[in-house]
């Protein structure tokens, strides 16, 4: 379970969130909507540990910056960023070695879902950015995190990336994982939310759980964020 | 084994064989190491020679070098913080559940690796430094070590001074105002020092270097106090120089834990914006230096149809990026070679050469090279010579006014004559229009090539290759007119702006992509 309580966070005198909470329990799958500028990367990296801020998150009822909650953590961020150096199956391998893990097979399943076994001895500078991508989204599930964030993960991904992530999400929730995606994709999450967040300029504007309403997520999103404009 | 160590050993080992594998690579490799063997060996005959300079100006130059690198990079913490780190550690080291210490420790040893790689340059300057102070090779290394612990010890300051100023910015301000006092104190008392001991000359000011107070300026005091004992042989000054690098470290982790433990964010700025950087430069996209805050003035491009209109941008863009008419690197080119006039007041061709020398690396950062990594310039339906003319335009200002302002001191300090000064000003611009047209040469001969390091080994090559003709020409008429070394500059200008222009008339279609 994730828990966001009272989140602010400021760089300098600019208000990046301010105030922001919620919570994603176990088996549930979050999504985090907002136009560019909302504020939505940045609770992403308060959440992962990057960045200092003012309020609590606790992951399983710890604080997210303590090892035990960061080992509970998987983090795909928008921009993939691969080793040059490292080969694909030694990504897979340095992260559990990051995490103290032993290899279970897992690393090479997802490494086949994702079209990527036989690359396995690629370098990462080898591999193109959607393939960089697809290892990002291996290296963060390897180690069977309880909470998974993903920053925008369906970016330069091929459809069968697509599928298979999708099918991932549905996995996650049924393993008793708490999701958060971050996405401006509307559509390819549209079947499987259970909760929506809409933050615009900061401020968590609005939260919607699937079947409060017969809206689709496009039209929550500029129900809202349009209104906002007019306000 | 530790997974950190796990990730260095994996690196270094997929590196070795990347290397081996890549015949581009290995060419690189063998011909810098044939340059560095050359460099030892050429040293070690030069360092015998008969008269050199007093050595005391090497541990000025030492001293300033020391203090610029300080300076560049610590500066750094009043804006990204230090970047010890890539991206690749941020997004999976430091979501991971590793010590923030243990993964400190990492970043700290890797930028160390890093800044000796960088440094490497430092030892090519081996046959100048060697002949000149009569020193050996071994004193280029010294000068090598003492800069990769002054990036080191850099970075650590960029990092604190960061941490405390971020979420503050009376703070910030407060302290880059003392910073900055700091900076100014030490280079009035290093004025003031020379003038009182009978005015401003090299010799005062390189013996203002050498006093104790010069000692208490941050990091690159000491260091290249520690480096000078080294080259002297005194192991007094290496010791004082690592209890302080000791003391640095251990002051900076109790700085570090006082103020704030979790440092992540004090780094993550500055690794996403030389992540950024990395990416564009893998794209063919050179990078903007732009200021942090820019004034965008008067907003449209007012002037300018067809091809012109590449010009007009470039101005909007010059202004914008307050790159007036000289940019940082030119200021920096006028900089070094005023101060080598002084070194070799004697010897202005040297001077002249050196000039010429910084040139090469400087001119491809010219806006006109920015044009051909972006698309639009290949779009305009406009005719190719055309295009390449008006996007070369707005970098000739530049090139002359630098040429001007370079040549300049070789005529007051070298005492170079009214006419050689102005031919070597032409010979100056010459060497500008034949570098150029060698960039347009590479441009057609490798294209979208993505083999940077071997492409500027060929850059350099052709530089040589086709300076030679002029070179040729100064010659040949030096050895004919010897008292009037102005004819053989303007003889080499005649020939280079000839060359420049057969090898601009050859590459007309580049913007065709054929």
């Amino acid at each position: 379970m994730l828990k966001v309580n009272s989140v602010t966070k400021k760089y300098g005198k600019v208000l990046a969130n301010d105030n922001i909470s919620f919570d994603i329990a176990s088996g549930e799958i979050a999504v985090l909507i907002g136009p560019n500028g909302a504020g939505k990367s940045t609770i992403i990296k308060c959440i992962t540990g990057l960045l200092r801020f003012e309020g609590e998150i606790t992951v399983e009822g710890m604080n997210n910056k303590g090892r035990q909650a960061k080992a509970l953590i998987g983090y795909i961020p928008e921009m993939p960023a691969v080793y040059d150096m490292l080969t694909v199956g030694e990504h897979l391998q340095f992260m559990l070695r990051a995490y103290n893990m032993t290899d279970d097979g897992y690393g090479d399943e997802l490494l086949k879902r994702f079209e990527l076994f036989d690359k396995k001895d690629k370098l990462g500078k080898e591999l193109s950015k959607g393939m960089q991508q697809k290892l990002s989204v291996c290296c963060a599930l390897v180690h069977r995190p309880k909470v998974v964030i993903f920053d925008e993960p369906m970016v330069g991904l091929d459809p069968h990336a697509i599928k298979q992530l999708k099918d991932i999400f549905l996995e996650l929730k049924n393993s008793g994982a708490s999701v958060l995606i971050s996405t401006h994709m509307l559509d390819s999450v549209e079947t499987f939310w259970d909760t929506a967040y809409i933050m615009v300029g900061g401020k968590l504007k609005a939260k919607k759980t699937m079947g409060d309403s017969t809206e689709s997520l496009e039209e929550l999103f500029f129900g809202i964020t349009e209104s906002g404009d007019k306000n | 084994m530790k997974p950190l160590l796990y990730l260095t050993i994996r690196k270094a080992k997929n590196g070795i064989i990347e290397f081996v594998k890549s015949p581009a690579r290995l060419i690189i490799g063998a011909l810098f190491a044939c340059m560095l063997i050359f460099s030892a060996v050429t040293s070690g005959s030069a360092h015998t020679s008969h008269y050199t300079r007093d050595i005391t100006e090497l541990y000025a130059i030492i001293f300033a070098l020391y203090s610029v690198i300080f300076v560049l990079i610590s500066k750094n913490g009043f804006y990204n913080g230090a970047s010890m780190f890539t991206m690749q550690d941020v997004n999976l080291i430091f979501t991971s559940p590793l010590k923030q210490n243990t993964v400190l420790s990492f970043g700290l040893i890797q930028q160390l690796g890093r800044s000796l790689m960088l440094g490497f340059f430092i030892l090519f300057q081996s046959g100048t430094v060697c002949s000149t102070y009569g020193v050996g090779f071994e004193t280029l290394v010294y000068i090598l070590i003492g800069y990769g612990v002054t990036v080191f010890l850099s970075q650590m300051t960029a990092m604190v001074i960061y941490s405390l100023t971020c979420s503050d910015d009376k703070k910030r301000k407060a302290l880059k105002s003392a910073y900055t006092a700091v900076i100014f104190a030490f280079g009035a008392y290093a004025l003031y020092t020379a003038y009182i001991n009978g005015g401003i000359t090299l010799p005062n000011l390189v013996q203002a270097t050498q006093t104790l107070t010069a000692k208490f300026f941050p990091v690159s005091g000491v260091i290249a106090y520690a480096v000078s004992g080294a080259i002297d042989g005194s192991v007094k000054e290496i010791i004082i120089g690592l209890i302080y690098c000791i003391v640095f470290w251990a002051l900076y982790r109790v700085a570090v834990s006082l103020i704030n433990s979790d440092y992540y964010e004090d780094v993550l700025k500055s690794t996403e914006n030389s992540f950024s950087a990395i990416a564009a430069r893998k794209e063919g996209k050179a990078s903007e230096n732009a200021p942090r805050n820019v004034k965008t003035g008067k907003i449209g491009i007012n002037k300018g149809v067809g091809a012109s209109v590449i010009a007009e941008k470039h101005k909007i863009e010059n202004r914008r990026s307050r790159k007036l008419i000289l940019s940082t690197v030119s200021l920096v080119q006028i900089i070094i070679t005023t101060v080598t006039c002084f070194i070799f007041s004697d010897e202005p061709v040297a001077v002249f050469a050196l000039s010429v020398y910084m040139m090469t690396m400087s001119i491809a950062s010219g806006r006109w090279a920015k044009e051909l990594s972006y698309p639009y310039i290949y779009l305009i339906p406009e005719s190719s010579y055309k295009k390449l003319l008006y996007m070369v335009k707005s970098d000739i200002p530049s090139v002359v006014l630098e040429s001007i302002l370079c040549c300049i001191p070789i005529y007051f300090i070298c005492y170079a004559t009214v006419a050689d000064t102005l031919a070597m000003i032409l010979a100056r611009i010459s060497f500008a229009f034949l570098i150029i047209a060698v960039n347009l040469l590479l441009q057609k001969v490798f294209g979208e090539y993505d083999k940077k390091k071997l492409i500027v080994v060929f850059y350099l090559l052709f530089i040589m290759l086709f300076s030679i003709p002029g070179i040729f020409a100064a010659t040949a008429v030096f050895v004919v007119m010897p008292f009037y070394l102005s004819a053989a500059f303007i003889a080499m200008s005649a020939v280079n702006t000839a060359v420049a222009l057969i090898l601009a008339f050859c590459c007309r279609r580049i913007l065709e992509n054929v």
